[in-house]
């Protein structure tokens, strides 16, 4: 065995190195989620008569306490909670569609294209229809959002194979939105403004309870996810090979089920569809760093978090003096992704 | 820790004749135990079983203890299972393939024991140059090689691969049976195999286990078992057994195993 442990340092070495590297990949995306958590605050959404100097905001955000009445207001209960649930919420997305492309080995599953998002929107629609108010908007929201996610689980046991999976995930969208349709023709002018409203998804409805309640999620989720890294790594390689080294492979599924079910669920309900960050967050995370799921899923999580949270900048420079629905952002972003994954040369993980 | 089969049996769902009936042996510590037998007569499906994978009748015991005892995590940690069917085309490295093998240890920060381990192996199997490279930019072989390095990787006190060389050329070939031996010798490890090369089962058995309509046809060293009328019941093949190296025996075929009949 100890026969030329030279080299085997030598694997070790590089070994070590790769791992660095990708240790301060994390460590980069990280700093550049704070970067775009700032400008997200201070870029101006309204009218310009409230614009405030950087120095103003940033001061505003050392010392709260100091700040003028209007700033604070502007500043800490709008902009910031605001900015902080783009980085939240596109950090969930990020993991969850990582998760549902390792577990369904497909590169197209995400909470998007397997409709939790449509689903949540139509709970959102029928709450707005019954004139339910806003906490049961978001709470139909939430359980159609994790009904599809159930059902996708259900069928995903029957050792379906993953293609019929997402297939089955595109035709819940469908359904989802025919429905939401049949809802949309029957309510009134004002409800209906409201529905098309909330299905753009935005940010803007976001406060500080909200923001705590997502983030708590993310917070208790996120590293039950991570902490399972390499047998999520193991499944990369299929289901029968991870159960032959040993992963409890229905018992990991569930549990990634249900994990990012609430994720996602908890993402889509208070913003809306916000559409393709979990499909891009893990594609680009891929090319970054491949399939070692160690490294995989955070930089998918914290891409998400960084293009959500772009997104959320360039939603409020867009058209002067207003916010841009941020789901139609991240769809034209997203678009070129999508094609980019279906053209792309075949690679490891890639479109097969 | 030896392992042992007593009256294992299966049926596949929807079938009415059983694959196996009523298949009994042991394979003994620091033995390799290797199973032959034609294409359809239930070599990996005995696998299966002896793993519980596939639920039949019958017991298992591993170290003298039923199977069932054993909990997830005990299981995995001592048998070490090559399955036949390769896996999925990942873009993960080789030594990350490798130290999966490993993944009842492995932390989010690796610990230097599992590299060494991994690149031991794989230096003993001569893939270290390999170590960087993506799975699934290796030949079929390669990654055989490399399968082969992840289920030894985990220090099992019971081996059981299935057609471990297949897709390997001669030398290849040569190369993992042998590791697999010294490993057996030197681990004192029960190691069951199938082998479809019965010329390699005959050079590398300790025990050969000959299967034939779901049942233990013959079993025993393979001087007892390679025989030309043994392979002549179970195969349907005329051949000639000669005495080889260390009395073991070896075959040569020597008539057509399907009389002429073919017209193109």
């Amino acid at each position: 065995m100890e026969r030329g442990a030279g080299q085997g340092r030598g694997i070790h070495a590089v070994y070590q190195r790769q791992n660095r590297r990708k240790w301060a990949l994390i460590a980069a995306l990280a700093v550049l989620c704070a970067l775009t958590c700032v400008t997200d605050v201070l870029t101006a959404a309204a009218s310009p008569a409230y614009r405030l100097t950087a120095g103003e905001v940033l001061a505003c955000l050392l010392h709260p306490a100091q700040a003028a009445s209007g700033t604070y207001v502007i500043v800490i209960r709008m902009r910031l909670p605001i900015a902080l649930m783009a980085l939240v919420i596109g950090f969930s997305l990020g993991t969850s569609g990582a998760v549902m492309q390792t577990i369904l080995h497909n590169p197209l599953a995400s909470p998007y294209t397997l409709g939790v998002g449509t689903a949540a929107g139509f709970g959102a629609s029928l709450a707005i229809v019954l004139g339910l108010g806003a906490v049961a908007t978001s709470g139909l929201a939430f359980l159609f959002a994790m009904l599809i996610c159930v059902m996708i689980y259900l069928m995903g046991r029957r050792h379906v194979n993953s293609g019929s999976l997402v297939l089955s995930g595109i035709a819940c969208l469908f359904l989802f939105q025919a429905m939401q349709a049949l809802l949309q023709y029957g309510a009134s002018e004002d409800q209906n403004q409201s529905i098309v409203f909330w299905s753009f998804g935005s940010l803007q409805r976001t406060d500080w309870y909200k923001l705590g309640l997502t983030a708590t999620v993310a917070g208790v989720t996120a590293p039950l996810i991570f902490g399972d890294a390499w047998k999520y790594t193991a499944l990369t390689m299929g289901d029968a090979r991870a159960e032959s080294l040993g992963v409890n492979v229905s018992r990991l599924k569930l549990k990634a089920f249900f994990l990012i079910s609430l994720m996602a669920a908890v993402s889509v309900c208070f913003t809306g569809s916000i559409g393709f960050i979990g499909l891009a967050g893990p594609h680009i995370a891929r090319m970054l760093v491949g399939e070692d799921q160690r490294f995989y899923m955070p930089v998918s999580a914290l891409c998400g978090a960084v293009l959500l949270s772009a997104a959320s900048v360039i939603s409020k420079i867009l058209q002067p003096g207003a916010v841009f629905p941020i789901g139609i952002v991240t769809s034209l972003i997203g678009v070129p992704f999508f094609f980019s994954l279906v053209f792309r040369k075949n690679r490891g993980g890639g479109v097969r | 820790m030896n392992l042992t089969a007593e009256h294992i049996c299966y049926t596949y769902p929807k079938e009415k004749a059983p694959v196996l009936r009523d298949i009994s042996f042991e394979a003994a510590e620091g033995d390799v135990t290797v199973i032959i037998g034609a294409n359809g007569t239930g070599k990996t499906t005995l696998l299966k079983c002896l793993l519980g994978y596939l639920k039949g009748g019958g017991i298992t015991r591993i170290g003298g203890r039923d199977r069932r005892e054993y909990s997830y995590r005990r299981l995995s940690d001592t048998v070490g299972y090559m399955t036949q069917e390769g896996a999925l085309m990942s873009g993960l490295s080789v030594l990350d393939v490798v130290l999966l093998g490993r993944l009842g240890t492995l932390n989010l920060r690796v610990q230097d024991e599992d590299v060494e381990k991994a690149a031991s192996i794989l230096r003993m199997l001569h893939l270290e140059s390999l170590a960087a490279r993506p799975f699934y930019a290796l030949s079929g072989g390669q990654r055989r090689m490399v399968d082969a390095a992840q289920t030894l990787v985990r220090d099992p006190s019971v081996l059981i691969m299935d057609e471990p060389t297949a897709n390997l050329d001669l030398i290849h070939e040569l190369q993992v049976l042998e590791l697999v031996k010294e490993y057996t010798h030197q681990k004192k490890t029960a190691t069951l195999l199938t082998l479809h090369d019965l010329n390699m089962a005959s050079r590398f058995a300790d025990r050969l286990v000959l299967l034939k309509d779901g049942t233990v046809y013959r079993m025993g060293t393979p001087a007892e078992v390679i025989t030309e009328e043994h392979i002549r019941e179970a195969y349907g093949v005329q051949v000639r057994v000669t005495e080889g190296s260390e009395g073991r025996p070896v075959m040569q075929v020597i008539a057509p195993a399907v009389t002429a009949g073919y017209h193109f």
